[in-house]
């Protein structure tokens, strides 16, 4: 609740502080979005570790193999730090080189998912009677 | 808070580089302008990196990167 509050008066004070700069520089105007930003990730960040505790204690009491749980708390960690970066580029006017960050997330993933893909393969491969 | 100081660092900074900006322009010392404007960005943009660095080593951590 503590982090939540300060988020929000975070967003709020970068907020009115970019109105204030944004129309005179635009570029440190963009410095300090992406200090905003930061901060605010920052601020979110032992949350998100005890959500990602409660997971692997919940997924420890289901019995789920620990090496599926590590691939997703991956992917999940990959598209938390593309998608801040895209979105920064994003705001910055700069669309095309938030794209490509978004797409080597995505690859980053992909290439994260190919040994599960290929063991669902090679299962679905084994049922099938040859 | 040392991360939310940050950005009223930063908003000083920018405010302050305007401010510079705006009065070399006037003593019609805009190359100066330009420098003081890109020293500004500069240490800005340093003052930020630590704080991304560490959000970076966060994330990886917790994550398993």
């Amino acid at each position: 609740m503590l982090a939540l509050m300060r988020v929000v008066g975070v967003g709020l004070m970068a907020t009115v502080l970019l109105l204030v700069i944004r129309e005179e520089r635009r570029d440190l105007g963009l410095i300090l979005r992406l200090g905003a930003g930061v901060v605010i990730l920052l601020l979110l960040v032992p949350d998100i570790a005890r959500v990602v505790a409660a997971v692997i204690h919940l997924s420890e009491l289901a019995h789920i193999p620990s090496l599926y749980l590590a691939l997703l708390l991956k992917v999940v960690g990959i598209s938390y730090l593309t998608v801040f970066v895209a979105q920064l580029a994003q705001d910055a006017g700069e669309a095309g080189t938030g794209m490509r960050v978004e797409l080597a997330g995505k690859l980053a993933i992909l290439v994260l998912a190919i040994p599960l893909i290929a063991s669902i393969t090679e299962t679905v491969l084994k049922l099938i009677p040859s | 808070m040392a991360s939310v100081d940050l950005i009223f660092k930063l908003a000083g900074i920018g405010i302050l580089v305007t401010v510079a900006y705006s009065v070399l322009e006037r003593l019609d010392r805009k190359e100066w302008g330009q420098l003081v404007a890109l020293a500004g960005i500069a240490i800005g943009f340093l003052m930020v990196l630590q704080e991304v660095v560490q959000l970076f080593q966060s994330v990886k951590t917790m994550f398993n990167l």
